[in-house]
């Protein structure tokens, strides 16, 4: 038992890293809190956990703590993922002007946290495990939304995540105890055989269970019927904490999903404990009260109507900080997409929309935080004639908004494609109609601000105080390197390399 | 009808049979008992004391924080007993254990001296 649980212990070195960063960032905080002495201190423990994570990654797949949690390839993708979009928030955060002073040593030792939280999600295994690595991952996040305690739209946005987020966890924890209650295990592989050897398929309170489980896993995600939180708590919340919001918890919300999926759902086969791609078939039967639906069907469903909410909403919107957050909820459809199918083929494409959707949303957050803190507000207006004050804040823009709609030549695109080439290859085309149909629609707004920028004249002029930081050449350079991968995909270089590489992260450990 | 759903008709009777008699005792005691009211009968309780000031007052938040702070440690200290009641049973790995255990008084020992640090624990700043 000691070897195991030694052995256990190794496979977590980087979350034991990002834990003890957390912790160091906040007690050497009180003395020294200068922003230059916090972000390099973050960064470097980012950059220990990464490096611990390749340690790692040399290591066999296997169950850690008596199942609790799993260590493999798809966990290792998400915890790379989760690391390297954190390391980015930190770097957005010290670059904007929304958090400083005191608090700023309070806030990066919550980003760490946060990112501890972030790849537990990512390698859980058990009901227990995934509660309570959702629930750090929240209770840190209404932590963050409010992080500007003397701004009432900070505390607003805080009070509704919280509201919603508690509503929405314990609605997932009574569904936890109905699974329990009805297999008698709470690790999923246990779920998975118990589902596999029910003989009359398994019985209505199972998959209440399951129902309710997913609404907390959506909520995390923002999909359809749990996206309301989304625009309110990206609109007060500071931007950085937005932007941050936008990509880490959705990304490892998504790998939760997946894996309760594929591990507990789904009927496959395994080839030396691993369940790799081809090999497996999301065909399970949900059955509710006589009326029988296809899993993956009934996510195709909750995948249109989170598009269409997203999508349509976004075209009303004047403020680009809450268009952004429709768009991400649209976002959390398209990505979705991957997951219908019921084929572990087109999971591949998730991960590799996953990585596009950081870079650009990144981006397009990244130019919105400069225009706020520039201007004063981030609604249309202030984005009127940006070409003529600051082109290349507004040339990367569009780059980014077009990558957003999936236009060709960006790497938008490149995800897209991936996604309804999934989609077409198992016939679905009314599903590849819509979602084509969403991004159209799509269009419409994100061209809205585009126009803006370049056909209009200058309304807002730049504050008293801030050309300086409009200015400032390295925020220019951090724009243009996320401008750059979106362009380097869109045309194919170093393309191959990253849908390999997520190709080969598809493979989960389910045991012997 | 689900087999599962069939077993559980007796807690669904029961629950359905609890609320009967706590809604209709309440009911019965409304319709039927009789009413007298007097002046010190639907004054405050108190203690027995004639009440004084409003039932409104208002409370410092720095109560709310003192008692937050209080139920961390007090849940950090829960924690601690699982690992005392398993003590016999940890033969070979009580030391490891003993040495996570040291780690999390570390942890405990940073907190406390977090608030100290920020003055959380000063009533008057």
């Amino acid at each position: 038992m000691t070897e195991e649980f030694l052995k256990s212990l190794h496979h977590i070195v980087p979350q034991i890293i990002l834990f003890i960063g957390s912790l160091t960032v906040m007690m050497l905080g009180l003395w020294k809190s200068s922003k230059v002495f916090i972000t390099s201190l973050a960064t470097l423990f980012f950059v220990l956990a990464i490096g611990a994570q390749c340690y790692v990654s040399e290591m066999n797949p296997g169950f850690l703590f008596k199942n609790i949690l799993v260590d493999d390839n798809f966990g290792r993708f998400f915890t790379y993922f989760v690391i390297i979009v954190m390391m980015m928030s930190v770097w957005v955060s010290h670059l904007s002007q929304s958090i400083k002073g005191k608090t700023y040593s309070d806030y990066i030792s919550m980003l760490l946290a946060l990112t501890t939280g972030l790849s537990f999600m990512a390698i859980s295994n058990h009901l227990l495990m995934i509660y309570l690595s959702i629930e750090t991952v929240s209770i840190l996040s209404y932590c963050l939304a409010g992080i500007k305690k003397d701004h009432s739209k900070s505390n607003e946005s805080a009070l509704k995540y919280v509201v919603y987020g508690s509503m929405a966890s314990g609605l997932m924890v009574y569904g936890m105890s109905l699974l329990y209650g009805m297999t008698g295990a709470l690790d999923l592989n246990s779920i998975g055989t118990f589902l596999g050897s029910a003989q009359e398929g398994a019985p209505t309170l199972f998959w209440i269970g399951v129902l309710l489980t997913f609404v907390g896993f959506g909520y995390k995600i923002a999909i359809a019927p749990m996206h309301m939180w989304t625009p309110d708590v990206y609109e007060g919340a500071p931007t950085p904490v937005a932007t941050m919001f936008s990509v880490a918890p959705k990304a490892a919300g998504f790998a939760l999903l997946i894996r309760a999926c594929v591990v507990a759902l789904a009927k496959g086969e395994t080839e030396g404990g691993l369940l790799t791609m081809g090999y497996a078939h999301l065909n399970t039967e949900l059955a509710l009260f006589g009326s029988q639906i296809l899993w993956p069907e009934f996510l195709m469903y909750i995948s249109m109507l989170t598009m269409f909410m997203g999508n349509l909403a976004a075209l009303l919107q004047k403020s680009v900080k809450r268009m952004l957050a429709y768009s991400a909820i649209a976002h959390a459809g398209y990505i979705l997409m991957g997951l219908c199918t019921g084929d572990l083929k087109s999971i591949s494409a998730i991960l590799f929309y996953l990585i596009v959707y950081a870079v650009m949303n990144f981006g397009a957050f990244w130019v919105t935080i400069k225009v706020e803190e520039a201007k004063g507000d981030e609604s249309l207006n202030s984005f009127k004639g940006l070409i003529f004050q600051k082109p290349i804040y507004a040339i990367c823009m569009t780059i980014f908004l077009c990558s957003l709609i999936g236009l060709p030549p960006f790497a938008g695109f490149m995800g897209k494609y991936q996604l309804f080439i999934a989609v077409l290859s198992k016939k679905m085309y009314l599903f590849a109609l819509v979602a084509g149909i969403n991004s159209v629609i799509s269009l419409y707004y994100y061209i809205k601000v585009v126009r803006v920028m370049f056909m209009d004249q200058p309304e807002v002029e730049v504050l008293k105080g801030q050309e300086k930081a409009f200015n400032c050449p390295v925020s220019k350079f951090a724009v243009v390197l996320l401008a750059i991968p979106n362009i380097l995909w869109g045309i194919g270089i170093y393309l191959d390399e990253v849908v390999l590489m997520s190709k080969k992260m598809v493979s989960f450990f389910v045991g012997i | 009808m689900d087999p599962v759903l069939l077993k559980l008709i007796p807690l669904f009777a029961m629950i359905g049979f609890t609320m009967i008699v706590a809604i209709g005792a309440t009911l019965i005691g409304r319709f039927l008992g009789p009413r007298k009211y007097s002046k010190s009968k639907m004054s405050t309780y108190e203690c027995g004391i004639p009440p004084t000031g409003g039932a409104r007052d208002r409370i410092s938040v720095k109560y709310y924080l003192v008692a937050i702070l209080f139920l961390l440690f007090d849940l950090e200290v829960a924690y601690l007993l699982p690992v005392a009641l398993a003590w016999d049973q940890l033969s070979t790995v009580g030391p490891i254990i003993l040495g996570f255990m040291g780690f999390f008084f570390l942890f405990f020992l940073l907190s406390l001296f977090y608030e100290f640090k920020i003055k959380a624990l000063e009533w008057e700043r």
